[in-house]
């Protein structure tokens, strides 16, 4: 029969474990969503800039450690790692006020929380850096023996913990005081002491930085770095549970151990379960696979692995119109979107050129849409504004990378310089960047860069005013000055045929001409087709070569389309990837 | 028997000991002397642009760097009266706070002669000495600003920094918003100025951007139904002027002359119609205020009205002999326009100043004010990387003539390579 310590040690590892596979398999993208909104620099002024704010050195080693996370895998192993020292450390923290290794179990309370509440994007990883810091340094402070110099560590550690580490800091100052309180045979004297310094760092560092001309908001001088992108909501209810969680399960381990005493093997397999039900419950409620498919689009779309996108559609159709705008942009980029988009579910223009909404995440995944189709200015504009919609004021090092090559696109070099001499102070831009930077000063590097030259040739050389509402007006302008801009007739196609402006459809579609196109795609004779059909009796004298096939579909469709009431349901099984089913019934 | 040991010892290890410091002599001699020195034509090439530049004797040590260089440099300033030489490392010089305010102290409408040496591949490169004239009159004491995003639509909540010109000290004040703003909720934008006791702004009801996608990437950002304000500050009153005074247009920009007698405002030519951006043309005017009353006078003067500009950020001069304004092809949003340029008109003679010395050639230039001794003209540009607006100085002097401008001085001369904010809200006081 294994010993407690046995089960309570396989449990940390599987815990471990547990949270890499989460991370590495079923939420990767997740991981990787939290690098594309931070930029972590290698120079003085940065480091400065983020650490002279209370939780500052928090902030800077979880921005340190999340810029790993460009790579998913290694960006699960981190958490795995913080989650599991989070989990060790809480229990060091328990053992030393007393508890018994009966309640073990609770110690993955406050690990469970937070990683549930990573299923939403929007908590950072400094909401687990800053409280491991905070009970490393009370796992080395409770190694002290001598009483003299634990005291004054702690008069040290306090204020300079509360600088480094934000709020956090009352976790190692409150569960420090309370040991002082267990070890002098519960002296009431000692654990006043504690509380009384931490109230006064508390209360008075904020004041002194603040006549400083230290430039922060009030609420984030007291509480540091936020663990919520959205600094000014405050802190939220589910962070002040987690917190509150890290303060409780040491101390209510230790009370509850020195209280009940009961048959081990029982309570500790009860513990167990109850904390691995709940736990699994909350990561499961906070689990959002929307999300994460969104993620997983914008994703390859930004890496132009064309190929994978496809790969997951297949699987299952996208719906939300940011992914079937990376969808579309994807069939684009293979040649397949005049052949194929209608096998996939469309809904509208939206889903093939998004509008902008004011906020960080959509215009970064639109902005990918806009560029590769030539609307380089576009990109640029929704990089930005994404960029600076940011609600904790970082910088974007992906943002920065597409601001770079925007402004190499359009020759403003001076521009793009300063990006990339920006870049070239990160780890997993600087080799970019500085291809990019020997780019800018010889021509010849930006003609040989496939991408670069075809968006030069492509993009608009005249000036026009930019309307979401007249997105055909837009593209036609565009797809006018060259007219072997393929990528460009096909969305110019493509608006048409998903604002069901047949008319328009057969009016733009000649301009194809020299596109090249060895057979007319797929949809396109589909709507030419119906077109056709709606003012002659049969297909006597199309001019245009349909397939036989095509011919003999809309035959067929069209004979179930009018004989049957209620025909959807008997249509969708044959017709779903048809342009005459999105035609009637989306 | 020890030192017959010594002995043989230095004697077997002579020849090993000569090679070696046979070998330490030949690395040490093929080593390039570091006092050599290469003088060369061309003037150094500064981040920001200091040479030949006029500044005032109460500003921030004007510190810089040399650009392609990363080694060591040597700047000596001499006068008259003075010689110092100063060393900096990585190609960027940073002058000591004190003896910088007592050396332009004593220079006061002089000259001080800058020569920059700096080392490269073992070498001083020694370049050109170039100058600095002091001059006698002083700048204001603060300069406010707050560090905004290019592009975004006014915030009009957003803090304010104060800076000492003198040196880089800041501080954060609070925007205070004006006694009359709660009371038009309905106004979604206010742009103004207030000079002494009075003051006078734009409100709009609508505030929108229009963007294009020009290759130079401009955006128009147009307030509709517009209406201006004159505001009494020592008796908290205001009065909005009647539509009449913009004939059917939108104003974009107003401006009070420093006697609080004088209103000046860009004006469209007619409605704005989106579809017809590209022919909005906005004219500068002038009307006489009374400001007991707050009344404007009937009698309109036409100070700008050409086919090919359109005006906008006029700012008269304290002294209220001149105006600047900015100038673009089309529309109000001249930030985004490259080829926007200030103009300086002698309101007296109705004289233009293209202010060759102080454009840029190929990109935005806007005025955004005049210190109150009216001999220092503030404004921003886009001249050093073509999209983040940087504030400059130019020095007009009293016959109006303009020097070449001089970048608001850092502490660190890199700093703007990180920098991806502008300064908005600019203005200088005492």
């Amino acid at each position: 029969m294994p010993t407690a310590k046995i089960i309570n040690s396989s449990a940390s590892i599987l815990f471990c474990i547990a949270v890499f596979m989460y991370f590495g398999i079923v939420y990767p993208f997740h991981i990787s969503y939290q690098e594309h909104y931070q930029m972590f620099l290698y120079n003085f002024s940065y480091m400065k800039e983020t650490v002279s704010y209370p939780g500052g050195f928090a902030g800077y080693l979880s921005a340190f450690l999340t810029q790993f996370f460009i790579f998913p895998t290694a960006g699960a192993l981190i958490v795995a790692l913080l989650l599991g020292a989070l989990q060790g450390l809480v229990w060091n923290a328990a053992k030393k006020l007393g508890a018994s290794g009966l309640y073990y179990p609770l110690s993955f309370v406050p690990s469970l929380i937070y990683w549930s509440l990573m299923g939403d994007e929007n908590y950072l990883p400094v909401g687990i850096v800053a409280p491991v810091l905070s009970l490393l340094c009370f796992y080395f402070y409770s190694r002290l023996n001598n009483d003299k110099c634990r005291l004054v560590s702690f008069l040290i550690i306090t204020p300079l913990l509360f600088l480094a580490d934000g709020v956090s800091f009352l976790l190692f100052s409150v569960i420090a005081a309370i040991f002082e309180y267990t070890k002098a045979d519960k002296n009431y004297k000692k654990l006043l002491l504690c509380l009384a310094w931490t109230f006064i760092c508390f209360l008075f560092i904020p004041l002194i930085l603040r006549n400083t001309g230290l430039m922060y908001p009030k609420s984030l001088l007291y509480f540091g770095v936020p663990f919520y992108r959205f600094p000014l909501l405050g802190i939220s209810y589910p962070v002040l549970v987690y917190l509150f969680s890290l303060l409780l399960v040491p101390v209510l381990s230790a009370a509850v151990s020195a209280r009940f005493s009961t048959r081990k093997s029982l309570l500790l397999s009860a513990l167990y379960l109850i904390v691995a039900v709940s736990g699994g419950w909350l990561i499961h409620d906070m689990t959002n696979k929307e999300k994460e498919e969104v993620m997983a689009y914008d994703y390859y779309t930004y890496n132009r692995n064309w190929k994978k996108v496809l790969e997951m559609a297949e699987k299952k159709s996208p719906d939300s119109p940011l992914t079937v705008a990376c969808l579309n942009l994807a069939l684009c980029k293979q040649g397949l979107m005049a052949d194929r988009m209608f096998n996939f579910y469309q809904n509208g223009t939206e889903g093939l050129l998004p509008s902008y909404t004011k906020d960080f995440t959509a215009p970064l995944v639109a902005s990918e849409i806009y560029y590769h189709i030539g609307f380089v200015n576009t990109a640029q504009r929704f990089t930005f504004e994404a960029m600076e919609s940011i609600p904790d004021y970082n910088k974007s090092a992906r943002a920065i990378k597409r601001l770079a090559e925007t402004n190499i696109i359009n020759g403003e070099y001076d521009v793009a310089r300063k990006y990339l001499k920006i870049l070239g102070n990160t780890l997993f831009y600087k080799d970019w960047a500085e291809r990019a930077l020997a780019a800018i000063e010889d021509e010849s590097l930006i003609t040989q860069n496939e991408e670069w030259s075809y968006l030069r040739k492509y993009r608009t050389k005249k000036d026009f005013l930019f309307s979401e509402q007249e997105l055909d007006m837009m593209l036609g302008f565009v797809f006018s000055q060259d007219e072997t801009n393929r990528m460009a007739y096909e969305y110019l196609m493509a608006v048409c045929l998903l604002k069901k402006d047949l008319p328009s459809f057969v009016k733009y579609y000649p301009l194809g001409k020299k596109i090249g196109y060895n057979h007319i795609p797929i949809s396109y004779q589909e709507a030419l087709v119906y077109a056709w059909g709606l003012s002659h009796k049969d297909m006597k004298g199309i001019p245009y070569p349909i397939s036989s096939a095509v011919i003999s579909n809309v035959n067929a469709y069209g004979r179930t389309y009018t004989s049957v009431q209620n025909a959807e349901p008997l249509l969708r099984k044959q017709f779903s990837g048809t342009y005459w089913y999105y035609l009637h019934f989306r | 028997m020890k030192r017959y040991n010594y002995i043989k010892f230095i004697r077997k290890r002579m020849w090993n000991f000569t090679g070696f410091l046979i070998c330490c002599l030949a690395v040490l001699f093929s080593c390039k002397s570091a006092d050599e020195e290469e003088r060369v034509k061309d003037l150094p090439s500064l981040f920001p642009d200091y040479v030949n530049v006029s500044v005032p004797y109460n500003i921030a040590p004007l510190n810089f760097l040399l650009k392609d260089c990363s080694g060591q440099i040597e700047v000596r300033l001499s006068s008259s009266s003075s010689d110092y030489t100063f060393i900096g490392n990585e190609g960027k010089i940073r002058f000591p706070q004190n003896e910088w305010a007592e050396l332009l102290k004593k220079e006061k409408g002089g000259v001080i002669k800058v020569n920059v040496k700096a080392q490269k591949d073992a070498k001083w490169i020694v370049y050109p000495s170039f100058k600095w004239e002091i001059k006698a009159e002083a700048i204001d004491d603060y300069i406010i600003y707050s560090k905004e995003v290019p592009g975004n639509v006014p915030n009009l909540n957003k803090s304010l920094t104060r800076r000492e010109m003198a040196s880089f000290s800041e501080k954060e004040i609070h925007k205070e918003q004006p006694f009359f703003y709660a009371k038009f909720p309905e106004k979604v934008s206010f742009r103004g100025k207030k000079r002494g006791n009075f003051g006078v702004y734009v409100m709009d009801s609508l505030f929108v951007s229009y963007i294009s996608v020009f290759p130079d990437k401009r955006r128009e950002n147009i307030g509709l139904h517009s209406s201006v304000l004159l505001a009494d500050f020592s008796n908290e009153q205001y009065k909005v002027l009647p539509d009449s005074i913009s004939s059917g247009g939108e104003i974009s920009f107003v401006d009070l002359s420093f006697d609080s007698r004088k209103l000046f405002y860009c004006v469209s030519s007619g409605s704005v119609d989106p579809d017809s951006i590209l022919s909005l043309k906005y004219d500068l005017m002038c009307r006489d205020i009374n400001p007991a009353d707050l009344s404007v006078s009937e009698k309109l003067d036409t100070l700008v009205n050409l086919p090919a500009v359109s005006v906008s950020y006029p700012s008269s001069s304290p002294d209220g002999n001149y105006i600047a304004y900015t100038v673009s092809e089309f529309g109000a949003s001249s930030e985004w326009h490259d080829d926007s340029d200030m103009r300086l008109m002698n309101l007296h003679t109705g004289t233009i100043d293209s202010l060759k010395v102080v454009n840029s050639a190929e990109k935005a230039d806007i005025v955004r004010g005049w210190s109150s001794n009216g001999r220092w003209l503030m404004f921003s540009s886009k001249r050093d990387d073509g999209f983040y607006e940087r504030v400059y100085f130019s020095y007009i002097d009293s016959t109006g003539t303009a020097h070449k401008p001089f970048m608001l001085p850092l502490l660190d001369a890199s700093y703007y390579n990180n920098m991806m904010e502008i300064f908005g809200d600019l203005k200088i006081e005492n």
